[in-house]
């Protein structure tokens, strides 16, 4: 069975049907673990972290901040989490941390705006004004975080398999038609589409553990991973710092060969000081 | 059993996909046919109706041609054909034809541009860049004309049920998604929802029928049923009024006509 991903903006009830789903098909649900998990793995505080994810970034942060380093430790982190395969996730990360695996069932639950402002006024006894207004600013500040990180709009239909109009289904309703796609043939895992898993796996594993040493975290690297093979590609900042990259990659588990194209410029020859 | 209106977009042809639902439902197929009885209510020929739904409006149309009169036949045609059964209708004007009723599952069809460009490809032989420029030309005229038709944006997904990216998920899956959608329980017929379709195909077939009448075609009246009960609002020359009750009260199935109309004398004077 698939690993399934399920997105629901900022109304509903889609942390339930996750819930109930993962009970369904005998899998964990995740969502905020997620979080969690990279903090403590990466050494990223937790409250830096939720911001990155949560907030709509400050114009200016275009410039002066890099989101790779997050985005990546979140990746190898969902990775680690649904290594097995059994994870139903919950949140709005997922579908894109885990795009290209043939074996992952993206969904989306939308609903009309009115149908999700009652949603919010109900549970959270807000006017229908702060609760629109709520709405609004929680859609705006994901879009824009979403595009920094993933280069993507959430609101593009094209990025999940599956999307569901709460306003027009029940959860019940919604858990069937997702279970019975769960069950597609064209989901299932295949010996490709778990390699490619395993890939992305190893691959955002080992650019987590480049960027969690205070050596090599300057260094602007690509990491890619086929069958063990890990190849890693760009610029450090000193030359001795390119021989620590080859030792921290060896010592990552799953990494069987490593090959490098790294070359050594110190920043300040680049930003020109 | 639930009506399923299915719509592919600019994505590709899927009427195999929709034949196939509707087998498995045990319902009726509507496709092209729906096009041929409204154009038979609307008294024009189906070439016409075909352009008017299939092309990209002219930017003078917007004041040239009033698409009312073909909504409304294809509204009584697609009402109509709810009414006397359970159908899985493919083509893209289904999911506006039946609004406010419970029991319609809507489903859209989509992929990714990359995807829909490579089926294009394969499909006309033609160059990507020719490929791209056709389909953005389709997708720009639909979305014109059906938000000229139904004055909303097919693209909205809150007017479906049920998105099925077509990129990974093939016609078989796709089929069992929508008869599963179909037989949930949030999309069988209640009593209310089989009044709403009845309601629904009387104030259309009333509204059709008004468009066969030269002198009242371009009347902005207004049509609402209710168990066999017609009521007709709008403003409209006085001396239209009794003509249109009575033309009302001759159609099967109205048991009565309420007419609540503001009369225009200036107009009813000079037409008088």
């Amino acid at each position: 069975m698939p690993i399934v991903t399920i997105y629901q903006g900022a109304s509903g009830d889609g942390q339930e049907l996750a819930g109930s789903l993962a009970e369904a098909l005998g899998y964990r649900c995740v969502g905020r673990e997620v979080l969690v998990e990279a903090s403590r793995r990466y050494n990223i505080p937790e409250a830096k972290l939720n911001e990155i994810v949560e907030k709509g970034p400050h114009w200016w942060e275009q410039l002066l901040q890099d989101l790779r380093p997050y985005r990546i430790a979140l990746q190898a982190t969902l990775c680690e989490l649904a290594q097995d395969g059994k994870v139903v996730y919950h949140g709005h990360l997922g579908h894109e941390l885990l795009s290209g695996i043939g074996h992952v069932l993206k969904v989306l639950l939308t609903a009309p705006i009115d149908f999700r402002i009652e949603q919010v006024r109900a549970r959270q006894t807000q006017t229908t004004s702060s609760a629109r207004h709520y709405i609004e600013e929680v859609d705006q500040a994901r879009s824009r975080r979403l595009m920094a990180m993933f280069g993507a709009d959430w609101r593009d239909p094209t990025r999940y398999d599956l999307i569901l109009n709460m306003a027009k289904m029940s959860r019940d309703g919604a858990k069937l038609v997702i279970l019975e796609a769960a069950g597609l043939a064209e989901y299932q895992p295949t010996a490709p589409s778990i390699q490619a898993f395993k890939d992305i796996a190893l691959g955002s594993r080992v650019h987590a553990t480049l960027i969690a040493s205070t050596e090599v975290r300057g260094s602007a690297l690509e990491v890619r991973a086929a069958n063990g093979h890990v190849h890693v590609k760009g610029r450090v900042d000193h030359e001795e710092f390119a021989d620590e990259v080859v030792k921290l990659v060896k010592n990552v588990p799953g990494v069987t060969r490593v090959t490098t194209d790294v070359y050594a410029m110190p920043p300040e020859t680049f930003l020109g000081a | 059993m639930a009506i399923v209106t299915i719509f592919s977009g600019t994505f590709g042809d899927e009427e195999e996909l929709a034949k196939n639902v509707a087998r498995s439902l045990d319902c009726r197929y509507v496709g092209r046919d729906l096009l041929a009885d409204a154009a038979r209510r609307a008294e024009v020929p189906e070439a016409k109706l075909d352009g008017l739904i299939e092309k990209e409006p002219r930017w003078w149309e917007g004041w040239q041609e009033n698409l009312r009169p073909y909504r409304i036949a294809l509204q009584a045609a697609m009402s109509e054909a709810a009414l006397a059964e359970n159908l899985v209708y493919y083509g893209h004007v289904g999911h506006g034809l039946l609004p406010g009723i419970r029991h319609v599952a809507r489903v859209l069809l989509t992929a990714p541009m990359e995807f829909r460009l490579e089926m294009v490809r394969l499909r006309q032989g033609l160059e990507v860049k020719a490929v791209r420029r056709y389909i953005e030309h389709v997708d720009k005229a639909r979305t014109r004309r059906l938000m000229a038709l139904f004055g909303s944006d097919w693209r909205d997904p809150g007017q479906y049920t049920l998105m099925l990216n077509m990129a990974q998920m093939t016609p078989t899956g796709a089929e069992k998604l929508i008869v599963q959608t179909a037989k949930l329980l949030d999309y069988q017929p209640t009593a209310d929802s089989r009044q709403a379709v009845a309601d629904l195909a009387l104030s259309s077939r009333v509204e059709a029928h008004l468009l066969t009448v030269p002198r009242l075609r371009n009347l902005p009246i207004s049509v609402k049923a209710s168990d066999g009960e017609i009521t007709l609002s709008g403003v409209i020359p006085a001396i239209s009024k009794s003509e249109i009750t009575r033309q009302v009260e001759m159609i099967p199935r109205v048991k009565k006509v309420v007419a609540d109309f503001v009369s225009l004398y200036g107009q009813a004077r000079r037409s008088g």
